[in-house]
């Protein structure tokens, strides 16, 4: 199955936070929705082609946790939620400098560098899609979103 | 007023039951000696009142010592990152289930009053049923229900509604016009229950900040008598602090935005 930009994705987080921080299966599946999220709050579209859902008070996509128990770079001991990363291979950050994708990683992975991962599950079950449940219909719930709370432009950032 | 009053000097004598009977005890044998009683009996009763004293002390000591060690030790499982905050609830709810000695049939949940938006937050919840459990919204109104009831009353219990299998029209007129409840929302109900019960929580300051509701689809087939001793006293306290303590942790929109989410 392809999901090219899920698998991105997961290069992005891995080349990021593995080498510094040990994080759950779960964890990472948060990290990767909250750029979802933020790529629509600010561009009107997700960054990835993964479908969302809200169950068993977290976030899941199939196409997301595919993409991260099979990536060349990152290896689970077992494909458990709980599981965290028992090999990492160092890996380049897919992205160029500036487009929207980067533009919302940076944003997301600044916001988390410095936080616990107490903060990481308290914002991930803190934002707007998590007052839903079931799947979850990411373009229209963010600009239901935009027009009740705005957003931060950062596609003005880029200019 | 008068049962106010009462309620204070009651809570007060047992707040303070071990430092009291410590005073008692000390003091008698402090009359004892000055005024040269040499009566045995009394001294010995006065020793009593003291070593009962420490012993109650160590015992409630202990209880919230278990308190305060199920608080670190349920911290440390979120930190683990198997847990989250909703997890940690519905671990909870699921205790008092079987804590409660309920049935296949019934449900327990723990709601939040969110002030601002006056409305409920699910925080857990426990049924055997997995459709029962399950959380299809988040948001609850407080006017409405059994819920607002025992909002506005303190508590409430609703013995049977008219059972949704046999005469859904009836069921739907009743929670129509006895609780408000919609028949849109009847039709949406996964769990149709005919028996609820419901308590306000209070915080420290006496301020009600959450609702327990017991319900079952089985028409009286909750104890309104049983689930009223079994949330008080020390379990309601105890139940009411968790709350308060877990408070920090709960999840809301504005701390999203505020991280740029």
């Amino acid at each position: 199955m392809s999901y090219p930009k899920a698998e991105e994705l997961v290069t992005a987080i891995s080349a990021h936070f593995l080498s510094f921080r040990k994080l759950s299966a779960r964890r990472i599946l948060g990290i990767g929705f909250l750029c979802d999220w933020k790529h629509c709050i600010e561009f009107g579209a997700p960054m990835t082609e993964c479908n969302w859902l809200v169950s068993d008070n977290w976030v899941k996509s199939e196409e997301f946790s595919y993409k991260l128990f099979t990536s060349r770079y990152v290896k689970f001991p077992n494909q458990s939620p709980s599981a965290t990363p028992c090999s990492v291979t160092p890996v380049g950050y897919p992205y160029s400098i500036g487009s929207t994708a980067d533009l919302v990683c940076k944003h997301v992975f600044s916001v988390l560098q410095t936080r616990t991962d107490f903060d990481l599950d308290q914002t991930i079950l803190s934002t707007y899609p998590f007052d839903r449940t079931g799947p979850i219909d990411m373009v229209s719930l963010s600009k239901e979103y935009v027009s009740k709370y705005g957003r931060e432009y950062l596609f003005e950032m880029r200019a | 007023m008068k049962r106010s009053v009462g309620e204070k000097i009651g809570r007060s004598i047992e707040d303070h039951f071990p430092e009291g009977l410590s005073f008692l005890g000390i003091t008698g044998i402090a009359v004892l000696d000055v005024f040269g009683f040499e009566i045995v009996w009394l001294f010995i009763g006065f020793c009593g009142m003291s070593l009962s004293a420490i012993v109650v002390n160590v015992r409630r000591r202990r209880a919230t010592a278990e308190i305060l060690d199920e608080n670190e030790s349920l911290i440390q499982v979120i930190k683990d990152g198997s847990r989250n905050f909703y997890d940690l609830w519905d671990a909870r709810v699921h205790s008092i289930f079987h804590d409660c000695g309920l049935s296949d049939l019934d449900r327990v949940s723990i709601y939040k009053h969110d002030a601002d938006k006056n409305v409920f937050l699910l925080l857990g919840r426990y049924a055997v049923q997995h459709d029962y459990r399950r959380r299809n919204r988040y948001h609850y109104p407080t006017d409405k229900g059994v819920m607002g009831k025992a909002w506005f009353n303190g508590e409430h219990f609703e013995r049977k509604l008219p059972n949704p299998d046999q005469n859904f029209e009836s069921y739907v007129q009743v929670n129509d016009e006895k609780y408000g409840i919609s028949r849109e929302t009847c039709d949406a109900l996964t769990m149709k229950s005919t028996c609820l019960w419901a308590k306000r929580l209070s915080n420290e300051k006496k301020i009600p900040f959450a609702l327990v509701v017991v319900e079952s689809v089985r028409r009286e087939n909750l104890d309104s008598h049983k689930l009223a001793d079994f949330f008080s006293g020390e379990k309601l306290t105890e139940l009411e602090n968790f709350l308060d303590s877990l408070a920090f942790m709960e999840p809301n929109l504005r701390l999203a935005r505020e991280r740029g989410f």
